[in-house]
């Protein structure tokens, strides 16, 4: 194996692991602010993949089509977190609200199945497939662009937890909803921003997938495996964790599918998630708990 | 004796007004067609037995729990099922039975989440009013400033519940609802509490209090008014000294 091959591989990866953590931080987002774990995600991507194609045909020009994508996205993710919400006023508890979800994602897939067939379908984005050449290593055009994105879109998460008093307020809700509430937070702010937060995530990762491969009405399913994977390997209740588990899933995924077959890559993965779930059950990157530090007395 | 005229239940000039509230936690009721009312600067004890329905009745009144039927009002304004967040903006602020703190945030942040402008720097100008309000409670209970970094979990069962109400102190309430502050507290914790308790009433502004408490003795000379409940209803109601003349064994009897 060529040392040209390796770096190729290093940053295929690396590509691939912003996709995946991209898709782990929409998931690690919303489960903070609703303790769910949104799995109707998947079904989203698909759909979104769908109207980008659907604008595609209709010609209208790009920055509409980004308009209308988003809109389509937010709906979408807002509807689904309505039924959340509706299923634990009505008292169901969080794992029933994490089959519901996956009820969703197989309603949803399903009817983008009756409506589109399962005939695969080119993304349409010339611009996406695109490639450039530094030092010998080929990078995407695509992958450029939703790692710019991603990461951009990363920058103002950490800006906006570490700097307002969103982050603060996020944590309550993820630990601890009703003191929260008593505390007054407003939870359904604080529930609809991390949903349309994930909603712009869908759509760079709807475009990326679709770029990748193809449209079919499942492209979402088996990303939102390796991100649910990724997730629960960081450890939940961090976005970062999430991000960093999802980085190094995807050039672990990459180098088991070039140098062992990529019939490994899903054993991989899920190899690593069960070895945590032993040894680490929180998670490797899990939220620390935080013993009493030296105490310091403030100016009073 | 039992005393559940409506002048005693509906005082004139009543801050909070809780008329013929029934609610629950499931689709059955635990608390049925309950009055209560508050006048300003009053403290007003709210006792009774194990599953009476205290807790759901403040809790109620707090928007945590949607009425069946009833309304409460305050100041005039129908606030009947309003959020916490909205009833907290009006200056209404509760302690809830064993909580009132997030265990896995430090102290400092407990405190922030209620006062988003809380600095570490008491002299800090830019937000000089939350910073006033909160190091006049913070001044009451310095272990608190001194354990700013700690995860509120890792408390004490008092210290804890001495965050909870120095929070609900630093909101700046109109009227506060504290539930059951004494709970599973030694007498030690509870003397502090009580110290704070006192210290609180004479803080700035006088607000109104509803004390949910089975331990009567502890607010002796502390309260305005009192409201028995049992079995969900408010079945007896009255002014302090009425309760503090009753006899021992009766006095016991109530919670």
């Amino acid at each position: 194996m060529s040392y040209q091959l390796f770096l190729q591989v290093l940053a295929n990866g690396f590509f691939t692991g912003i996709l995946f953590g991209g898709i782990a931080v929409a998931l690690a987002i919303c489960n903070l602010a609703d303790r769910s774990l949104h799995v109707a995600i998947g079904s989203v991507i698909a759909l979104v993949s769908f109207f980008w194609l659907a604008i595609i045909r209709s010609e209208l020009p790009v920055v509409f089509g980004f308009i209308l994508l988003a809109g389509i996205s937010l709906i979408a993710n807002l509807a689904c977190l309505a039924v959340y919400r509706w299923l634990s006023r009505r008292g169901v508890n969080a794992e029933g609200i994490v089959v519901a979800s996956f009820g969703l994602l197989i309603a949803g897939n399903s009817a983008l199945e009756l409506i589109y067939g399962t005939e695969l379908e080119s993304m349409r984005a010339p611009w996406l497939q695109g490639k450039i050449k530094i030092g010998g290593i080929r990078f995407f055009y695509g992958d450029l662009i939703m790692s710019g994105v991603v990461l951009s879109m990363l920058a103002a998460l950490w800006a906006t937890l570490r700097f307002g008093g969103f982050s603060l307020q996020l944590r309550s809700v993820f630990h601890d909803a009703r003191e929260a509430a008593i505390a007054g937070v407003n939870i359904p702010r604080i529930q609809v921003l991390a949903y349309a937060f994930c909603s712009v995530l869908v759509i760079i990762i709807a475009l990326s997938i679709g770029s990748r491969s193809s449209v079919h009405p499942h492209m979402g399913f088996f990303p939102l495996l390796i991100g649910i994977a990724a997730l629960v390997t960081g450890g939940l209740g961090s976005v970062r964790s999430a991000f960093l588990s999802g980085v190094a899933m995807g050039i672990i995924w990459d180098f088991v599918g070039i140098y062992f077959g990529t019939v490994w890559q899903f054993a991989s993965v899920f190899g690593i998630l069960a070895v945590v779930l032993l040894t680490a059950p929180e998670g490797i990157f899990a939220l620390r708990v935080r013993w009493p530090r030296k105490a310091t007395k403030p100016n009073v | 004796m039992e005393n559940t005229s409506l002048s005693a239940a509906s005082p004139e000039n009543a801050e909070l007004q809780v008329s013929g509230l029934t609610a629950g936690y499931t689709s059955v009721d635990v608390m049925r067609d309950a009055s209560l009312a508050v006048k300003p600067g009053e403290v007003v004890l709210l006792t009774g037995h194990n599953g009476a329905g205290k807790s759901c009745l403040v809790e109620t009144v707090f928007g945590l729990i949607s009425p069946t039927s009833g309304t409460v009002t305050w100041c005039g304004e129908d606030i009947t099922g309003l959020s916490p967040r909205a009833l907290l903006q009006r200056g209404l602020v509760l302690v809830p039975q064993g909580g009132g703190v997030v265990k896995n945030l430090t102290v400092w942040e407990n405190l922030q989440l209620i006062a988003p402008g809380l600095t570490p720097d008491r002299s800090d100008s830019a937000n000089s009013e939350t910073n006033q309000a909160a190091y006049r409670v913070l001044d009451q209970v310095p272990i608190l400033a001194e354990r700013r970094h700690q995860i509120a979990g890792s408390l004490s069962g008092g210290q804890m519940r001495l965050l909870a109400i120095a929070r609900a102190l630093i909101a700046q309430p109109k009227l506060l609802i504290i539930d059951e502050p004494f709970l599973g507290l030694s007498g030690t914790s509870g003397d502090l509490i009580l110290d704070l308790f006192d210290e609180m009433l004479k803080l700035g502004d006088r607000f109104s209090v509803i004390v949910v408490e089975q331990q009567l003795f502890r607010l002796t000379g502390r309260i305005d008014r009192y409201y028995v409940m049992n079995q969900g209803q408010i079945v007896r109601n009255g002014d302090a000294e009425e309760l503090w003349s009753l006899e021992t064994e009766e006095l016991w009897s109530l919670s």
